[in-house]
Parts: structure tokens; C-alpha cells; sequence
């Protein structure tokens, strides 16, 4: 607790920060760094007015708790981007946004937001204090993250003495489980790119389902390949309408669209290169 | 220095004709790293040369080693500083990522510099009581940070109290990466250079700061280390010149200021945004509490006195 009243801790705001009142976004294309743009609502009058004034200004922190990165930024807007250094991150990243006190003033509450226990208070507030917190974001960044995002490749293929085939989902990656008989032909067929085709079109599109169906349940919600698709959801564009797969129960549909939509069109690949396959077998015979 | 079976070393020729040797550096394999610290052997750490599976070591891009006698000469300086300058300085590409990484840490004290961890934290029954009993200490002052450990010591090790979990115990402390504290070998070496190297333009002594951070093992280890604020650079580079700048005021009953420094730190970063403040807010603020700071001669003035944080 802060001793003057601040939006987004406890109840010293009447109207209170919503979680959804900071948005992250990244952008992953860049090798270097990792591309953040942070859009804010400020909801306060009082706050905004002192923004104005040049009292106080937003500022992120961002923190790595693993590498000592820790690092300030302050914004006089409520959207705004940076670049982290990739190499200077890894495993978790936390941003913590606030407004803070640019120079000492009287903060004095003009209209009327603050909670009646407060009614005629004036208080002190002098640099570096937050007069506004948001909730905290995080960000994985783990290397393996890395190569799982950016290769979309959620899927790794092991070998099992059981009968069947299985899905173990309590690894980094999805993991699916081939009997040892079929694990050794699956691996002198799968470089055949017609054949890597088939196998995303159907064994893969079905352990992605599988992992779907279970991605919020509490022994697999913090995976990495959970984690991966998360993030994929929550900042891609083509894939934000599957926002509610990830967290709540829906219809198979849905789980079959995502599925789809991770693994872009794999029917549709399948059926493309199946039908060139037969084109080119039609030219090669009409050529004989 | 051993480097596993295949010694990639570069030979550059630096900008003044001089030749340089560059290593490329080896780290263990992930799994390989939970398999030495849920299998701790002490025979293994006893041994000349620790033996281990040369199948589970692989490449690191981009992390160069440029000395290929590190080991011998930090064997031979005398004081914990002078093997961290050097050993800071021997290496190229340890990036904050690099760093963090506990199975690049697990290689150099187990392969590269083996001999030195041994030799800077001995297995002998008085180095591993004086280890438990700083570790007991620290747990009483409220400072342990056995939840933030990576390490996660095993129920079997840790509760028990014979010669052999003790010695595994210590291993684990000395061989292994924590996870963000400044208590170990050579990653506490390293990150006590990273956060105290004075880059800004002008620094006469890059290392001026670096040196008096060494110069007290309780405040770089302890007291500032682990904290929070104290990971804000700014925050590190204020309160270091400014014990550097009043020494006179600091060398009476120095434990008791560096407490009284770190207890009013932690309660400001309740209070205030501290990564928002540069350097001379550090600095300025220990300057308004000279007269507390005077008053601070005996233990009870400092410990379990919360009331002079409010003066």
C-alpha cells in the first residue's frame, strides 16, 4: 500500500484498472531484438490531466529476473514501442507499467475519483513515486521458445515400446509417440516432402488437436509448447479469434480451426501437392 | 585449460598485430547438468581431474575464450577481484542470456576451471561448517533465498545432517548456478564485475567501483548482492560512490551502514519506482542521511531497529 492514493492498487480509485487496460504485443521478425509495443487506457481524468502537465509520465519497467536485465523507460504516450536485445533476456520477462511523479507537486484529487475516505485530502508526492499501476505482463523468452515459435514447429517425434501411438504432452515440445517398428519407417519417409505433407495433414494435425484439447488443464498450461501457442494466439492476428480456445471450453470446432490455422492449411498443402505430384506423373507419362 | 575433445581455436591477428587466441566455448547438455546435480558423487570432486561424459558437452556460438592459461593465472592472484577482472576479461560473448544459462556455469566449474573452484571453496569439513553456518545466518536474517534456488535441493540433502549430504550440499551451493544470487564461484565472480563496471564516457577506472564492491565479501555477497534495488545499475553505481566518496563515515562499524544502506533501499523500492531513478538520486539520498548514518556504532542501533528507517 502507497500512502496517497493510487489507481490500480487497492481501492483508492473509485473506477479501477481492468487487466485489459494494457495490451502487449511483439513482434518476432527481428533477430536481434524483440519488438514490444505496449498500448495503454488510463482511465483517469486527474491522471491524464497531470500527464498533460508534465507532472508525471508512463514508465516501464522491464526485468528479467535471470539476467539482471532491468531497465527503465519512461513514455509521455499511452502506446509505445522498444526493442530488447535478445541476448540480453531469457526465460521470463515482466513488464511492470506505471505513471510516476516527474517532479514533487501537491496531488489533489479534481474530479472526484478518488474513494470517499479520501474527501478534501491533498498529499506530497515527489519524484519516482507512481500515482497509477497496471497490472504486470510477462513474456517468455526462452531460447527453446525461440526455435518453437519461430519455426511453428510444436511437434517432435519419439519412439515408444508401447503399441500404439501416443501423445506425451509433459515436455517442452508436443511429443508424439510412434511404436518402434513404425518410428524407423516414419523416419526414412518423412524427408520425402510429399510425404511430410501427409504426415502434417494427419498425424501431426491430430497431436496438435489432442494437445489442444488439454492446454488449459493445470499440468500443461505452463509448457513450453503450450506457452508457445498461447503467445501465438494472443499476438497473432489470423489467430486472436481463437482466443477463447486457450482459455475456456468450446466446441471441437473451434479446436480443429486452431489447429488448422497453426499449422497453415495443412489440408490444403497436402491436397496442392498431392495434385502436382499427379500433374507431373501425367506430363511424364504423356512424354514417354 | 581442457576443452573437450576438439580444440576450436581461433588464431586472430587484433587490430595492433598481435595474435590473439579465441576458444570456442563448451557448455553440458541441459539434461546432463539435472543428471550431475541428482547424482552428486563426491569422489568425482575429490579427484585431479573431474571425470565426465564427453558425449554430454556441445558448442556455444558466438562465447570465446582468449585465454588459453585462465585457469593457471587465476590459480596465482591473490585476491578474489584480481580473478574476476580476469576472468571477466577473458572471455568474449558472455551476454546477460549467456550468463544465465546454468549449464554454461556447470561446465567451467566442472571442466575449465575445476581446479580453482576447488581450490577458492575446498572440501574440508571447515570450509562446508563455515558455509552452513553463513547459510544459517543469512536464513535468520530473513535473507534466504533458498525459494528463488534453482537448484532445489533434494529433501534427502538438505534435511539431513551427516558428513556426505553435507559435503553434496555444499557442491551444489559452489558447483551449480543459483538462481539469481551473487553466492557462488565464478557466476557471483562474474555478474559482481557486470554490475559494477563503470562504462560511462569519461571514467578514469572502469573498475573503481568493481574494486571497492570486492574489497567487503558480506556486502557484495549478503547485504547488496542478492537485493533487489541493488540490480538496478544506476542504483549499484549511486550507493558505491557514495560509500567511496565518505569514507571516513563508513569505516565506523561498516556492517552496520552497508545493513542500514540495504534496509532503507528495500523499503524505498516499496514505496518509490527505484529503476526510474538515476545514479545522483542514490547518491543524493545517502547524502541527506549522514546524521543517521553517524548514529549507526553498535548492532542493536541498526538490527531490529525499524524505527531509525523513518528518520
Amino acid at each position: 500500500m502507497y500512502p496517497h492514493p493510487v489507481l490500480g492498487s487497492g481501492l483508492s480509485y473509485i473506477k479501477p484498472i481492468k487487466e485489459d487496460d494494457i495490451e502487449l504485443c511483439v513482434n518476432q521478425d527481428d533477430p536481434v531484438n524483440y519488438r514490444f509495443l505496449v498500448k495503454l487506457n488510463m482511465p483517469s481524468k486527474n491522471i491524464n490531466a497531470l500527464i498533460g502537465e508534465n507532472k508525471a509520465e508512463y514508465m516501464c519497467e522491464i526485468d528479467c529476473s535471470d539476467t539482471f536485465y532491468r531497465v527503465c523507460k519512461p513514455f509521455s504516450t499511452k502506446e509505445f514501442a522498444f526493442d530488447i536485445p535478445r541476448k540480453e533476456v531469457y526465460d521470463e520477462i515482466y513488464f511492470s507499467c506505471s505513471v510516476v511523479v516527474k517532479e514533487d507537486f501537491l496531488l489533489e484529487d479534481k474530479y472526484s475519483e478518488w474513494h470517499t475516505d479520501f474527501n478534501g485530502l491533498k498529499f506530497n508526492v515527489s519524484k519516482g513515486e507512481p500515482i497509477a499501476v497496471f497490472p504486470i505482463k510477462k513474456y517468455p523468452v526462452d531460447l527453446r521458445f525461440e526455435r518453437l515459435y519461430a519455426s511453428g514447429s510444436f511437434i517432435q517425434f519419439d519412439q515408444t515400446d508401447k503399441q500404439y501411438t501416443w501423445i506425451n504432452l509433459n515436455e517442452d515440445k508436443i511429443v508424439v509417440m510412434l511404436p518402434k517398428n513404425q518410428y524407423q519407417k516414419f523416419k526414412d519417409l518423412r524427408n520425402n516432402l510429399v510425404y511430410a505433407n501427409i504426415f502434417r495433414a494427419s498425424i501431426v494435425l491430430n497431436a496438435l488437436e489432442y494437445a489442444l484439447r488439454h492446454i488449459t488443464e493445470s499440468q500443461y498450461k505452463n509448457k513450453l509448447w503450450a506457452q508457445a501457442v498461447c503467445q501465438r494466439v494472443q499476438t497473432e492476428s489470423k489467430l486472436k479469434l481463437y482466443k477463447n480456445v486457450i482459455s475456456s471450453e468450446v466446441d471441437d470446432t473451434e479446436i480443429l480451426n486452431l489447429a488448422q490455422a497453426l499449422l497453415d492449411d495443412p489440408y490444403g498443402d497436402m491436397i496442392k501437392l498431392l495434385l502436382n505430384k499427379q500433374q507431373s506423373k501425367k506430363n511424364n507419362d504423356g512424354n514417354q | 585449460m581442457e576443452t573437450n575433445n576438439i580444440n576450436l581455436s581461433i588464431d586472430n591477428k587484433t587490430d595492433e598485430g598481435v595474435h590473439k587466441t579465441r576458444i570456442l566455448q563448451y557448455i553440458f547438455k541441459k539434461k546432463y547438468v539435472a543428471q550431475l546435480k541428482s547424482n552428486i558423487d563426491i569422489s568425482k570432486y575429490i579427484a585431479d581431474d573431474f571425470d565426465y561424459d564427453k558425449t554430454q558437452a556441445r558448442l556455444i556460438a558466438d562465447v570465446y575464450c582468449t585465454n588459453e592459461h585462465l585457469e593457471e593465472e587465476m590459480m596465482a592472484t591473490k585476491s578474489e577481484y584480481d580473478a574476476a577482472i580476469l576472468f571477466f576479461e577473458s572471455y568474449e560473448g558472455i551476454t546477460p542470456l549467456v550468463a544465465a544459462m546454468p549449464e554454461f556455469w556447470a561446465y567451467l566449474t566442472h571442466v575449465d576451471l575445476f581446479h580453482y573452484v576447488k581450490k577458492r571453496w575446498p572440501l574440508n569439513k571447515n570450509a562446508i561448517d563455515k558455509d552452513q553456518k553463513e547459510e544459517d545466518e543469512f536464513e535468520a536474517e530473513g535473507m534466504d533465498d533458498s525459494d528463488q534456488d534453482e537448484n532445489e535441493i533434494p529433501q534427502d540433502i538438505s534435511s539431513g545432517n551427516n558428513t556426505t549430504n553435507k559435503e553434496q550440499k555444499y557442491i551444489l551451493n559452489h558447483w551449480f548456478k543459483k538462481k539469481h544470487a551473487v553466492r557462488t564461484t565464478l557466476m557471483d565472480l562474474w555478474w559482481s564485475v557486470y554490475i559494477t563496471v563503470d562504462n560511462t564516457p569519461g571514467a578514469t577506472d572502469k573498475y573503481r567501483l568493481t574494486k571497492y564492491f570486492f574489497h567487503n565479501q558480506d556486502m557484495r555477497t549478503r547485504r547488496f548482492g542478492p537485493a533487489t534495488f541493488f540490480r538496478h545499475k544506476d542504483a549499484a553505481m549511486g550507493i558505491l560512490e557514495f560509500m567511496i566518496d565518505h569514507e571516513d563515515l563508513m569505516k565506523n562499524y561498516f556492517e552496520g551502514k552497508v545493513i542500514y544502506i540495504a534496509k532503507y533501499f528495500n523499503m524505498q523500492g516499496g514505496m518509490k519506482e527505484l529503476a526510474y531513478l538515476d545514479r545522483n538520486y542514490f547518491y543524493n539520498e545517502l547524502k541527506e542521511k549522514i546524521p543517521v548514518m553517524e548514529t549507526i556504532k553498535k548492532r542493536s542501533d541498526i538490527l531490529n531497529n525499524i524505527a531509525i528507517l523513518k528518520v
